[in-house]
């Protein structure tokens, strides 16, 4: 049997279970609190001839009935009335601790303050007059280091100290020592003379306060504490004094402005600042740390931004520069040795020549060459993206860029994508996971395929070639621009309909600390998240891919599956069923319409499906070769991953520097230029340049690749996977029948 | 105390830092923290979730708050 009981309370993470241990020992046990699930620790502390049993409340900021960790503690405190109240109070965060240690020495006397990790305080540069702080709180301070030990006889001694004091033996005196406060705070002329009137109306009422005082209990009735009103209205007069509460705390924000919680929360700070300043000494010059003077320069209002551009250049550059030659490695692996040694296979197994060679090795390894290409791509984002995240600056990006992406409704993070997306779709929607609200990441994900992606500039640079050739980087360029208005404009229509929110310009923000990004970290993001991409999307595409290859090989009419020319195939057949969707566009050909139907595959292919639907050859084009043996396929794999890696060296270097529309553009044949021109002058009704100009705005908006689109629903599910497709089309068809039909009415 | 905090945030204008703020009110940033949770209680400011550190797991106010549009200073009592 205990002769004393003792309390520790305290915020969460000031040590105190750290506190519990050093006075218990190893005395303890662990069940719940009466009724709740919040863990309930007590022990025993034996200390001077005199066993106290201790409990440890749970951790809080406050003593108000927010929570149940709130409601629980106070009630401890109230109903329990424990002999002792031990604070821990975390030295180096003084002034947010002060705020539960200034409710508790309110409610009643017989708290003693550990005044806890010193040590840290000490490293700060904190100095703490001890006895001035005693002094203001009316109760003692003991420091403690409670992790070394040092202190806790010291706080053993002061709570023997106070249990000495015949303060406790008489709860329900008239003036009970234990609920005397320990601290008078003074709210204000105002606030005090409700607290005067209602603490005068409670000390008539001994049954309301049962043991509480009055003070206490009037300001608790003040702030309008809904745990005390509960427990006063079903007492006699209870009711009553709940309204003259009510009724002083209006009179007050009439007289004030502001509730009477609020006026006394006040209060409690202003105290305990003043009283903080009094007692804490800071060092001379506040200590600048190394991550302040970085984000003096990464979150400065002006050179913010620049410094984001310049970083997310980087990202950009890294994530198509880079990874480039090792795409274009896997790329001509799938198209060349793979395509090779599985045609030899085929052959040897009697199947050479036969549609299902068409189906393996156009269909299948074609439809996964062209999610495996992507995987470079991926890594690289995923590192660019874990590094920023894991050293910090990820915050910072969100930070400076927030109030410039508000104006579409969209988070600062948002910015990250749009960028990317200039390179690749699919890794830009990937790129949207850094992003924590499902709004803002699907609303990015809405919005990042407008962003024109590096797949959809050799069908520019063809068309510029063809229908601008004087002004085609003009062209190239105003693709750019006129994706990024759609999304912009689409982003506020969309912030004001569909994701409407309430949001506004400021906010606060709790900036992380700088940090070393681990290799280990690093790592495990690139392949969690490219595994994912492998995985899903390699599914679906591979899919798509197989029927495609079996629309192309399906004969419309007459004629031999696998062996179809393209113009005669179901595919054909199928482009040319959705020409008249096409035909107020300017372009209602069954090749135009099929290029675009092959470009939902991957939009590379529209440029190349054009090549073989109007006869033409791509310049590029390797000479068809007797098949390469497999050592000589070996060779080409080995030595290509070796210059794709020099390149990939030789590319790191090329990121301090924007080379946009660096010719990279392929020679087009004069053989296809001549025939996409004759077909758009006799679908347009010879205003070729407009319609060739809707096919390119088309090609910029419509629906992204399979791949966009299996990433869209492995992100956002089928629901937004099917608003993008379907919106995007819609988007891509109004505003090329704009430009068509307007450019028409323009004309004249 | 707690008027000039939101004053401050409100004036602000856009993002602002936590500990930028604290120096500015010379006030501890945990305290601030503590300040900025009072206004999140009164509906003065909301907490927006998921911004602030990547490995907070969409910490949610004090974090990250935004001043409620349209917010008056003295709004209406509510009941």
């Amino acid at each position: 049997m205990a002769d004393h009981t003792i309390a520790l309370a305290g915020n969460p993470n000031t040590g105190k279970s750290t506190v519990f241990n050093a006075l218990t020992g190893g005395r303890q046990h662990v069940g719940n609190w009466p009724g709740k699930t919040v863990a309930r620790k007590t022990g025993t502390l034996d200390h001077a001839g005199r066993r106290y049993a201790v409990v440890d409340l749970p951790g809080t900021y406050s003593l108000s009935a927010y929570s149940l960790e709130e409601i629980i503690a106070r009630q401890h405190l109230v109903e329990e009335r424990p002999d002792v109240v031990v604070v821990v109070v975390d030295a180096a965060n003084l002034e947010r601790n002060l705020y539960l240690t200034a409710q508790i020495l309110e409610m009643r006397g017989g708290v003693v303050i550990a005044l806890n990790m010193a040590d840290a305080a000490a490293a700060k540069g904190l100095s703490i007059d001890v006895e001035a702080l005693a002094r203001r709180l009316g109760a003692p301070v003991v420091e403690t280091t409670a992790r070394s030990g040092r202190g806790i006889e010291a706080l053993k001694a002061a709570i023997a100290g106070l249990v000495d004091e015949p303060l406790s033996a008489t709860a329900e005196q008239a003036a009970p020592p234990a609920t005397a406060p320990g601290v008078h705070i003074d709210y204000g002329t105002e606030v005090e003379a409700e607290i005067r009137s209602l603490a005068q109306a409670l000390e008539a009422e001994p049954g309301l306060r049962a043991g509480r005082g009055a003070r206490w209990l009037a300001v608790k009735l003040l702030e309008g504490d809904p745990d005390i009103a509960a427990r006063l209205s079903g007492l006699a007069g209870g009711a009553a004094m709940i309204a003259a509460a009510a009724a002083a705390a209006e009179r007050l924000r009439c007289a004030l402005g502001e509730d009477a919680d609020t006026l006394i929360a006040d209060g409690r700070y202003t105290w305990i600042h003043a009283m903080v300043r009094e007692v804490v000494q800071a060092p001379p010059i506040e200590r600048v740390t190394l991550s302040d003077r970085i984000d003096a320069v990464v979150t400065h209002r002006l050179l913010g931004i620049p410094v984001f551009l310049l970083a997310m250049a980087a990202a950009f550059r890294i994530t198509t520069d880079v990874s480039g030659p090792l795409l274009e490695w896997i790329a001509a692996v799938f198209d060349g040795p793979l395509a090779n040694q599985a045609t030899r296979l085929l052959e040897r197994a009697g199947l050479g020549g036969t549609w299902f060679q068409g189906l393996v090795v156009d269909g299948a390894l074609a439809g996964v060459g062209g999610v495996l290409v992507f995987v470079p791509v991926l890594l690289s984002l995923y590192f660019v993206l874990a590094v920023l995240e894991d050293s910090g600056y990820m915050a910072r990006a969100a930070f400076v860029m927030d109030r410039l992406m508000q104006g579409i409704g969209l988070h600062g993070k948002s910015f990250l994508p749009m960028l990317v997306g200039f390179g690749c779709t699919v890794p830009a929607i990937y790129a949207t996971r850094t992003m924590r609200t499902e709004r803002d990441r699907i609303l990015t994900g809405l919005l990042v395929p407008f962003m024109s992606c590096g797949a959809r500039l050799p069908v520019y640079v063809l068309f510029a070639a063809v229908f601008f050739p004087r002004h085609g980087g003009s062209i190239v360029f105003a693709m750019y621009l006129i994706g990024i208005g759609t999304a912009v404009v689409l982003g506020a229509l969309l912030n004001r309909s569909l994701f409407r929110a309430a949001r506004s310009a400021p906010f606060v923000m709790e900036l992380p600390p700088y940090r070393m990004p681990t290799a280990r970290a690093v790592l495990a993001h690139m392949w969690v998240r490219t595994s994912g991409f492998i995985r899903r999307a390699g599914t679906i595409i591979l899919v798509v891919s197989v029927v495609l290859w079996a629309l192309t090989a399906i004969p419309a009419g007459d004629g031999t599956f696998g062996d179809t020319p393209v113009e005669d195939s179901l595919f054909a057949g199928v482009a040319g069923a959705a020409t008249p969707l096409f035909a107020p566009l300017g372009f209602d050909s069954w090749q135009a319409a099929g290029a675009l139907v092959t470009g939902l595959l991957a939009k590379e292919v529209v440029v190349a499906t054009m090549a073989q639907v109007y006869g033409a050859e791509v310049a590029d084009e390797p000479p068809a070769d007797a098949t390469p043996g497999l050592v000589e396929d070996a060779r080409f794999v080995v030595t290509g991953l070796a210059r794709a890696l020099a390149d990939t060296a030789r590319a790191v270097p090329a990121i301090v520097g924007l080379r946009p529309f660096d010719g990279e553009a392929e020679e087009t044949p004069s053989a296809l230029k001549v025939a996409i021109h004759a077909d758009f002058s006799r679908s347009s009704d010879g205003h070729p340049t407009l319609a060739g100009l809707a096919f390119m705005v088309f090609v910029l908006l419509y629906t992204p690749c399979m791949a966009a689109v299996a990433a869209s629903r492995h992100e956002f599910g089928a629901r937004w996977m099917w608003t993008s497709v379907l919106g995007q089309f819609a988007v891509a068809w109004l505003t090329a029948l704009v430009v068509f039909q307007g450019g028409r009415l323009l004309a004249g | 105390m707690l008027a000039r905090i939101l004053a401050a945030i409100e004036l602000s204008g856009g993002a602002v830092d936590l500990r930028t703020l604290a120096r500015t009110l010379e006030v501890e940033p945990g305290a601030l923290e503590g300040m900025i949770q009072h206004w999140v209680r009164k509906g003065r400011l909301v907490a927006r979730a998921g911004d602030g550190d990547p490995d907070a797991g969409g910490a949610s106010c004090p974090s990250s708050c935004v001043v409620r549009a349209a917010c008056p200073a003295h709004e209406p009592r509510r009941q």
